[in-house]
């Protein structure tokens, strides 16, 4: 099965090009000049610029160059790797927790040398490889149960140790890559949707109750998980009255199955509500009412929005924004690099940014359709959901529409782990796009 | 098109799902560019103009105010340069909040308050505590590395020095309030500024404030400063000069030591307010600063010293009035000079045979009109009164200045009052009876004037044709003199001078006499049914050409023979 074509076919340099998505690689290379260029503008003032930008430059360089090596490797190779990078990126991981570096209270980065990399950016890749390659070799099973819980199972290490460095917004990818990869494999909706209820659910009572902290603060007390237990039934009860009335006959274990998912995930909701730490509830008390705390959280939304809206039509020109160059923009060449393309470059820069992702997520859309086998369909799939979920996060953050999630816009954020991770990404896509007529 | 030929069932509907899956997340990129499209085309302009204000600061260059002067240029009220202590916006926290709580002795809690209302005038800096004393601003300056964000500025501070004897006359100023600053928007007040609130600091406001500058800084988000990117330069409040004698005025302020009561001395020519001193007082420089609670409780103690007594507050002007009578009898010529009447102590008059006592219970006997000014003899002007009826007496009064307000540049004047038969009818349902004649041509009743209207009365007598206005700054004030439509014969005019000058030498008023400066004077002792009765004295010197009118009224201090001319007789003493 190891079937490197950089060494078996096309050995001519002619034919090595032939079939490569041109599109992709150009709308690429537009939008890293574009990243670099005001990544230029909001790091120029920095204290450590020439550091910063030499190595984000060396990253892109490097970057492009795994996109071409990965585009050369044949993608059905990872029906073998794919568990001895899985195996590699818990071990990076459970690494990372024993030596790795603290910035920011999470043990999240690992130093080799001068550079340093976040080996969940890795395990990420690696699990979302691994779930792939599982979901593929039991392709007949993928109605069942048990085979839904095992692919679930593969995720749940990873999942489990990102969260303990702790990094949310790493951890965040996951659930949509699954539900969407689930969805598209043709998994029974009960499964999905019990799923998403259970996630749905235990994510909803952290929010819940921190937006009684903000309006109600006189039922907090009551708020217990017996309370919340109670409440529940009782909307069961009336649920399954109210469909039977209509529909005469209800399918009963269905009902109570989902009835217990929802049991569980109130339990998890009310152990994620314990276990949530000060700086998350702040940022979702920010998301809720950004007002609040104007210094505080609520700052870099508040900002933000100030900086995008004050952007324009056209922009204030490279290195005259106001709200970037002088500071008020804070995480301005990491997180918030979308803040300073829609100052500096206006509706504009910002617009042809937007356009340029959706152009590559269509691209990346084309290539899931295209692709040789269902493999390949399925992991152009995930990769594509992946994707554009960083896009749609960051950039939502930033306009202010989601809460704020340390999460970085691809190709454009500064980071070298995320740039070279995101080129590995496309230089796989690029593979099986040129792979689409092979036999 | 997947190579596995026995699943194409399932690669459509793979494929198809991967299309909704597509649909959906396109969904999110449209939902974007609207977001995008909202904030960056629609709101624009508002964010645009929250990005200017986020960047650049308007540090305010305030103006000195104006000095006020006494007329012989001494100041009254001045400028010292003092420290404040100033917290910079972003070195802002509570623990430096709470630091500097200790070292300023103030409750946390409230200067926590203080400085939320401070932030939202949107100034660089925090105004914390206003002139500190010398030995804390040391100590301050110290630790001023502790202290990240404090620090200590050079100001003007407004300096009342002469306080104690002019408070009400040149009033106070302190900082300006919300309403203020809408009701004033022409004139570009700020927040933390100082606005005159009473006294002549709120008559020549615009004259003493001068016209405040600013200049635009453009700052970083951590509050350093870049560049000056506009400024306007302050313009200096001018000084006024106000007529006080600056001598008088401290001497008279002295005589009024625990008494209240108020001093006026008019130039008797022109109306220049040579004193004008009101007791009790207050200090002014006390609102320079943040109002205590418990301070302001003070100020509502039964001596009011936040009442200028010689403008604001009204009593019966009793038997000084007595000239308006006089001169109406005279003028309606009612009766002659030689005119007798007898005083058994008291009279009854009309049908119903009321009863109107003289003060001098066993009775003064047979008075002429004379006789009857000097010894202040009630009976003779009940009958005065009688005869010529409240009407013609009402009209005098109005035209000396009774019930008008005198206009003189100071804010808050009270008018007095004077009643009329609608009036009375009016407000209680009754017909006016002689009753209310009788006791009105005395000055008791219903009548009340201010001190100062009592001694406008006299200007206005001393000359007749013009109704001067008594004023304290000179050229500024720009009421003209109305031409009086009082024309008093001069004949009445010298029987009451000289009525007057027999009253200090051979009358009730002997006490205010000073050997070699002629005084002349009406004494007057106003009934008060509340407690002691008010002591009054109206006078001028000399008798020959008349140069200083001066008018006492001593509250609650007794007769005015007794209590009053004395202390008339101290300020002449001081103005010969």
């Amino acid at each position: 099965m190891v079937c490197l074509s950089f060494f078996t076919k096309n050995r001519t340099l002619i034919g090595s090009f032939k079939g490569v998505d041109w599109y992709l690689i150009l709308m690429l290379i537009v939008l890293s000049g574009i990243g670099l260029i005001y990544l230029f503008s909001a790091t120029r003032n920095m204290s450590n610029f020439t550091m910063l930008f030499s190595k984000q430059l060396f990253a892109v360089f490097f970057g492009f160059f795994c996109m071409f090596l990965f585009s050369k490797l044949d993608y059905l190779s990872y029906f073998l790797f794919a568990k001895y990078l899985y195996w590699l990126g818990i071990g990076l991981l459970l690494f990372v927790l024993i030596f790795g570096v603290s910035v920011r209270g999470a043990k999240s980065w690992l130093s080799v040398g001068i550079f340093s990399f976040q080996p969940a950016e890795f395990a990420r890749f690696a699990t979302i490889m691994m779930f792939c390659v599982f979901l593929e070799k039991n392709n007949r099973f993928r109605q069942t149960l048990t085979n839904f819980f095992y692919a679930l199972l593969w995720m749940f290490p990873s999942l489990v140790l990102i969260l303990m460095q702790p990094d949310f917004g790493a951890v965040l990818a996951f659930f949509p890559v699954l539900f969407g990869v689930l969805y598209v494999i043709g998994v029974r909706k009960t499964y999905l949707f019990a799923t998403f209820f259970l996630i749905f659910l235990t994510g909803f009572i952290p929010f819940y109750k921190t937006w009684c902290m903000l309006y109600f603060q006189e039922c907090l007390p009551y708020l217990n998980f017996w309370f919340l237990l109670l409440c529940f039934s009782l909307t069961a009860g009336l649920i399954y009255f109210a469909f039977k009335k209509i529909f005469s006959r209800v399918n009963l274990v269905i009902f109570i199955y989902i009835f217990f998912v929802g049991l569980v995930a109130l339990g998890l909701g009310q152990l994620t509500d314990t276990f949530l730490k000060d700086y998350q509830r702040n940022r979702i008390m920010v998301f809720l009412n950004p007002e609040i705390d104007k210094l505080g959280a609520g700052y870099n939304v508040i900002q933000s929005k100030i900086a995008v809206g004050s952007g324009g039509a056209f922009g204030k020109g490279i290195q005259e924004g106001t709200q970037s160059q002088l500071g008020f923009l804070p995480e301005r060449h990491t997180d918030f690099i979308f803040s300073v393309i829609a100052e500096e470059g206006g509706f504009l820069v910002a617009g042809i940014v937007l356009i340029l992702f959706l152009a590559i997520c269509f691209r990346m859309f084309k290539i899931a359709l295209t692709a040789r086998d269902r493999f390949g369909s399925t992991l152009s799939t995930a990769f594509l959901i992946m994707f554009a979920f960083f896009v749609i996060l960051n950039i939502g953050f930033v306009l202010g529409l989601l809460p704020v999630t340390g999460v970085p816009l691809p190709f454009v954020s500064y980071g070298g782990s995320s740039f070279v991770m995101n080129s590995i990404i496309i230089g796989i896509m690029l593979n099986i796009y040129s792979k689409r007529h092979a036999n | 098109m997947w190579q596995n030929r026995f699943n194409r069932y399932e690669e459509m509907a793979f494929k198809g799902r991967l299309y909704c899956l597509f649909i959906f997340l396109f969904l999110f990129f449209i939902l974007i560019i609207f977001r995008l499209f909202y904030l960056q085309i629609i709101e624009h302009s508002y964010f645009k103009l929250i990005s200017e204000e986020n960047r650049i600061y308007s540090e305010p260059i305030k103006a000195p105010r104006g000095c006020i002067l006494s007329r012989e240029g001494k100041v009254f009220v001045g400028n010292r340069m003092g420290y404040s202590v100033v917290l910079s916006r972003y070195g802002f926290s509570k623990k430096i909040v709470g630091k500097l709580s200790k070292y300023l002795d103030i409750d946390e809690e409230y200067l926590l308050k203080e400085i939320e209302l401070r932030k939202s005038q949107n100034l660089a800096d925090i105004l914390i505590s206003r002139d500190i004393p010398d030995e804390l601003m040391w100590n301050l300056s110290e630790n001023l590395l502790n202290l990240k964000g404090v620090k200590i500025v050079k100001e003007h501070i407004r300096d009342y020095r002469h306080s104690d004897i002019a408070a009400h006359l040149f009033g106070y100023i302190s900082e300006i309030t919300k309403s203020e600053i809408k009701r004033k928007k022409k004139a570009g007040y700020l927040m933390g500024d100082y606005i005159g609130k009473i006294g002549l600091e709120k008559q020549y406001e615009m004259t003493l404030k001068g016209q405040g500058g600013f200049r635009e800084i453009e700052t970083d988000a951590y509050g350093h400063k870049l560049r000056v990117v506009n400024e306007k330069k302050a313009r200096y409040g001018s000084d006024i000069i106000t007529t006080i004698n600056f001598k008088l005025e401290r001497r008279a302020s002295a005589l009024l030591k625990n008494k209240k009561g108020s001093i006026i001395v008019l130039d008797a020519k022109q109306g220049d307010v040579l004193v004008m001193v009101s007791s009790f007082g207050y200090d002014s420089n006390q609102f320079l600063y943040n109002i205590n609670v418990e301070k302001l409780y003070d100020f509502n103690n039964p001596n009011s010293p936040m009442l200028n007594r010689a403008i604001q507050a009204t009593y019966p002007p009793a038997s000084t009035f007595k000239i308006v009578t006089t001169i109406a009898a005279l003028e309606e010529k009612v009766v002659k000079v030689e005119d007798e009447f007898e005083c058994r102590g008291g009279l009854s008059f009309g049908q119903e045979k009321r009863y109107a006592k003289c003060w001098k219970k066993e009775g003064h006997g047979y008075l002429n009109f004379l006789g009857a000014f000097k010894h202040s003899c009630d009976v003779y002007y009940y009958n005065l009164a009688l005869k010529i009826g409240w009407d013609k007496i009402f009209k005098y009064a109005e035209m000396l200045g009774y019930g008008v307000a005198t206009e003189i540049d100071l804010p808050y004047e009270a008018r007095g009052f004077l009643p009329t038969r609608a009036w009375k009818k009016k407000k209680f349902g009754v017909n006016w009876y002689n009753g209310d004649t009788v006791n009105a041509s005395i000055g008791q009743g219903f009548i009340l004037s201010t001190p100062l209207q009592v001694a406008r009365m006299l200007l206005i007598l001393l000359n007749e044709n013009k109704a001067i206005t008594p004023f304290l700054v000179k050229g500024k004030h720009k009421k003209k003199h109305k031409k009086s439509k009082l024309k008093v014969a001069t004949k009445t005019k010298d029987f009451i001078l000289r009525a007057m000058f027999e009253t200090v030498n051979d009358g009730t008023g002997q006490a205010a006499a000073v050997s070699g400066f002629d005084v002349c004077g009406k004494t007057g002792t106003a009934e008060n049914p509340h407690g002691e009765d008010h002591a009054w004295f109206l006078g001028f010197a000399p008798f020959d050409d008349p140069k200083f009118i001066v008018c006492i009224l001593i509250e609650n201090g007794g007769g005015g023979g007794s209590i009053a001319a004395p202390i008339a007789q101290e300020v002449f003493k001081a103005c010969q």
